[in-house]
């Protein structure tokens, strides 16, 4: 079995996995940490329940290796189909992912905090507290555009590929999670910069 | 669950499932057919779509000649309401949709903008609605439409029941014989009828007037028994859009 520091890309090891197991045991070795966390952010779940769905994602991925198109981003497309399983799993067992609050690190803050064009008026801590509660607030599809933007890092092109939706689509949803949460933030004192 | 499995890594468990449930990756040749079916089936929802469109061009271009002039604002609104193609317009809706639908479910279908798909569909469906329209199909579903539908009535049902009246001045038929000062018109029924012009019809409309071709007309009966008829103002309700459909062997059923 390899491991994931293989000097392969992730494309050319989806490519191997088809005949060689080894490397599609790389690519989740490279995955399971951001996948884990991934499906972590998108709702409330028990532990076993997030380590079944991430096999589910897995032996997903690879029974489906041949539609994966080679022109994405191999991680668009094994992250599609985590946020495909979740949202599946929150159906089947009838759970609003909204109200789940996600963890937010200083560095984090901070980009959200400029983004949003708010002032930390309060503690770093404070704002943190409440910056997580407003986005744990906001409807599914605000959510899960801002935890991939800006919990996962996506590029706007990434996060239509992974929500299979326009690129347009994600910058007005973008937008418009945004617009709430500056609302929700302002409503709670953190004053606009001027 | 024991311990040791705990601590097992999950690249471990997946390929040790991979294995128990001898799982494989699906050939690429399915993932290839499912594409070309949705295409498929969007590029059927697309020509149905256009076929609705067809007729509803045939239903608005012809419905200036399905019914006589009316007195008042409220009956040509009626008699709009009557002849629009709601149906079809319904039909083309319903297919646009399944097409849509369908573009979506393909591989890169969701990178196309609603707007965009919209105006593609609608642009795609006038133009292939337009060159079906000029085939004759908008002309062929109407009349199979009629035939076949309950409470659907055709283009040339519509003119029947409206133009063919004659005891309250209106008639309808082929021009059989065109004479100097007068000329033969073979009804619906089959009936001739010796039509004589008022001093007061239009030099421009009498030349309306061709052997074989559909007119309306508007005048009053001067003799039920002989079947003579003033004619006052001349129509042309020729159906327009019959393409590689003749009139006449369509019209069976009406002539």
């Amino acid at each position: 079995m390899g491991n994931s520091e293989s000097l392969h890309t992730d494309e050319e090891l989806a490519h191997l996995a088809l005949t060689h197991t080894w490397s599609f045991a790389i690519l989740i070795d490279r995955y399971e940490t951001k996948l884990r966390r991934y499906l972590d952010r998108l709702g409330r779940m028990p532990v076993e329940d997030v380590e079944d769905l991430l096999q589910q994602v897995f032996m997903k991925a690879y029974q489906n290796l041949n539609e994966f198109d080679p022109s994405l981003k191999f991680s668009s497309w094994i992250y599609r189909i985590a946020h495909n399983e979740a949202v599946s799993f929150f159906r089947r067992n009838d759970v609003r992912p909204e109200g789940h609050r996600v963890e937010l690190s200083d560095q984090l803050l901070e980009t959200m905090a400029s983004e949003l064009n708010v002032l930390k008026s309060a503690e770093s801590e404070d704002a943190r507290r409440l910056l997580a509660e407003k986005i744990g607030q906001l409807d599914n599809i605000y959510r899960e555009v801002i935890i991939l933007k800006f919990f996962e890092d996506k590029s706007y092109d990434e996060i239509s590929n992974i929500l299979m939706i326009p690129s347009g689509t994600v910058a007005i949803r973008l937008k418009r999670a945004k617009d709430k949460l500056e609302t929700l933030m302002k409503s709670e004192g953190y004053i606009h910069e001027s | 669950m024991s311990h040791n499995q705990d601590q097992q890594p999950i690249s471990e468990k997946v390929l040790e499932r991979i294995e128990a449930e001898k799982a494989v990756p699906t050939p690429r040749f399915y993932f290839r057919a499912r594409n070309l079916a949705m295409w498929s089936l969007a590029a059927a929802a697309l020509i149905f779509g256009a076929l609705a469109c067809s007729t509803i061009i045939f239903r608005l271009h012809n419905l200036g000649r399905i019914f006589p002039p009316r007195a008042s604002q409220l009956e040509d609104f009626y008699d709009f309401l009557t002849a629009a193609p709601l149906l079809w317009f319904a039909t083309f809706i319903i297919f646009g949709y399944l097409a849509y639908r369908e573009v979506r479910q393909t591989k890169r279908g969701y990178k196309y903008e609603l707007s965009t798909l919209l105006l593609t569909m609608v642009v795609a469906s006038g133009v292939l609605g337009a060159i079906f329209y000029n085939l004759g199909s908008g002309y062929l579903i109407d009349r199979l439409a009629a035939d076949h539908l309950p409470f659907q009535r055709g283009v040339e049902m519509l003119q029947r029941e409206r133009w063919f009246n004659p005891e309250h001045g209106f008639l309808m038929g082929e021009v059989a014989e065109k004479r100097e000062k007068d000329f033969l018109l073979s009804d619906p029924r089959g009936n001739v009828w010796f039509v004589t012009y008022a001093t007061t019809t239009a030099a421009g409309e009498k030349e309306l007037v061709v052997v074989a071709r559909r007119v309306g007309l508007l005048g009053r009966i001067l003799n039920e028994q002989t079947r003579t008829f003033e004619v006052e103002q001349i129509r042309p309700i020729e159906v327009r859009g019959q393409g590689l459909f003749p009139h006449r062997m369509m019209m069976k059923g009406i002539f």
